[in-house]
């Protein structure tokens, strides 16, 4: 190591800037940043928990069976009885929660009636698939903010899914957090580090996704050993049911009861 | 001295709880500062705000007389300017080297402006020089050990020769001889006239180097800002550092 300062670090003057745009990395970093702080689900970590809710399993079963209903059935009323269950699960939320499924259906939904919006012109029977659409988008949002990563794995346990598809679903989720991270952080320190005209924006795009893909490989390898020195031998315990099983049986006869609907009007 | 940052009323707000709450503070130019306190009591939120990574919730942060806010930053002539100005070592050095070579990572800042190659090759050698790296220079940053990566981040902050450097806890990781050869720099550093913000949790380490202390609390505020004759006639202080 050298002991002597050279002469230029000495002084405090900038150097010459040379005049810039804006990168396609900085712009995005903000973007990605956003969207990292909400798959962290680090707001609703901060919000009171929805521990004695519906247990996650019964919300995936009721969620798939709604969205399975609403794709396959033309009945208006059928559609009426979906949205009374689902207007009542929204009145038990916090408004928390309320806020962030009502803003984000709204929102979903309303590109969705963008999407749609030349056939809508068209045809008036298009008001029928828009509204399916938006309850689908709701029931969607509705299990997205009211369910943790940890109690989607839960539900999987709970509804006796083979460990193998349980293992791919948690090891991507941990992989998709952690990469994601890696990326904010090395698209701060080229915002921190551009400082002018970068002649080859897309070569730095290049070397980060490089970096990416070796850390994605090294962190796989190290992940697997400390799991495996932690005694996982590929298969995961299931967690105690809940104690309070009168909610979970009374959300299931309420979708039940719209099976049974959709079979004695849908014929 | 004139003063080089300034903060007012100075708060930050992450989604599931507070990062900073009401920090007011100056810095003059030239000072070596040290901020410590416990885990997540703000110190990394701090300089983040300081390198402008993230902009305040509330309250004012001024670097030169110029207050740095969303539409400051938002041009990006202003804001390259400004980056050009602070430099910031991270405390995960991993993230900060993405280039294929050490001497392509120190030159990444330096060949975006108008510098002869020559120029930019005297700097990023001067840099490998005074941080230690010269015999790493071709070698691939992602394959370093921690303490390199550590000091191949450091060189390429210097590259830019900025007037602030924004170090996160840069010791962890080295050698004693490495950490004592980087105090040596930072110290001339700071003779040189440049400011060094420093965040550790040594307090052993850095106590002989650093002119002043800051100590965050666990509820995100100044708990102590004091300077080194202070500390020095109060034990009981520095003891309590020495548990940070």
């Amino acid at each position: 190591m050298s002991t002597k300062l050279p002469s230029w670090l000495t002084t405090n003057t900038p150097l010459p800037t040379a005049s810039s745009r804006h990168h396609f990395l900085e712009q995005n970093s903000h973007r990605l940043e956003g969207l990292l702080a909400r798959f962290s689900q680090a707001a609703e970590q901060a919000q009171p928990a929805l521990k004695h809710y519906l247990p996650p399993q019964i919300k995936l079963l009721t969620t798939f069976g709604s969205v399975l209903l609403l794709s396959l059935n033309q009945n208006l009323l059928l559609l009426w009885l979906i949205l009374l269950v689902d207007l009542g699960l929204l009145l038990t939320l916090p408004q928390f929660y309320l806020r962030r499924v009502l803003r984000q259906t709204l929102t979903t939904a309303a590109m969705a009636l963008l999407l749609i919006l030349p056939s809508l012109l068209l045809n008036a029977n298009v008001w029928l698939f828009a509204s399916k659409t938006a309850l689908i988008l709701l029931n969607l949002n509705y299990y997205r903010t009211t369910t943790t990563f940890s109690q989607v794995i839960q539900a999987l346990q709970q509804l006796h899914c083979p460990n193998g598809l349980i293992f791919v679903v948690d090891i991507t989720l941990t992989y998709l957090k952690m990469l994601g991270e890696f990326l904010l952080g090395f698209l701060q320190a080229v915002t921190l580090r551009t400082v002018g005209q970068t002649k080859h924006p897309y070569r730095t795009i290049g070397l980060l996704f490089g970096t990416l893909y070796l850390k994605t490989r090294d962190y796989a390898l190290a992940l697997y050993a400390a799991m495996e020195a932690r005694g996982f031998i590929g298969e995961y315990p299931r967690v105690p049911r809940t104690r309070k099983p009168w909610r979970d049986n009374l959300y299931i006869i309420l979708d039940l009861a719209i099976f049974g609907l959709l079979f004695l009007f849908g014929r | 001295m004139s003063v080089t940052l300034k903060l007012k009323q100075l708060s930050y707000d992450y989604p599931n709880g507070t990062g900073l709450a009401n920090i007011n503070l100056e810095i003059t130019a030239g000072e070596f500062v040290c901020f410590m306190g416990p885990n997540g009591s703000g110190k990394s939120t701090l300089f983040n705000i300081l390198s402008g990574l993230k902009v305040a919730t509330s309250g004012a942060y001024y670097f030169q007389q110029t207050q740095i806010d969303a539409s400051y930053l938002k041009k990006p002539q202003q804001r390259q300017r400004f980056h050009q100005q602070i430099g910031f070592v991270f405390q995960n050095s991993d993230v900060q080297l993405f280039n294929l070579t050490v001497a392509d990572e120190v030159a990444f800042g330096l060949r975006q402006l108008p510098l002869s190659p020559a120029e930019i090759t005297q700097r990023v050698n001067d840099c490998l020089e005074l941080t230690g790296c010269s015999q790493l220079r071709d070698r691939v940053p992602y394959h370093l050990s921690g303490g390199e990566k550590k000091r191949v981040a450091l060189a390429s902050v210097l590259a830019l020769n900025p007037s602030v450097l924004i170090l996160d806890e840069p010791l962890n990781g080295l050698t004693p001889a490495a950490q004592q050869e980087i105090r040596h720099l930072l110290t001339q550093l700071q003779q040189a006239g440049k400011t060094i913000l420093i965040a550790s949790h040594d307090y052993v380490q850095i106590k002989a180097t650093a002119q002043r202390f800051i100590v965050f609390n666990e509820a995100h505020q100044i708990a102590y800002d004091v300077d080194q004759a202070t500390l020095a006639a109060k034990p009981e202080l520095e003891a309590e550092l020495a548990l940070l």
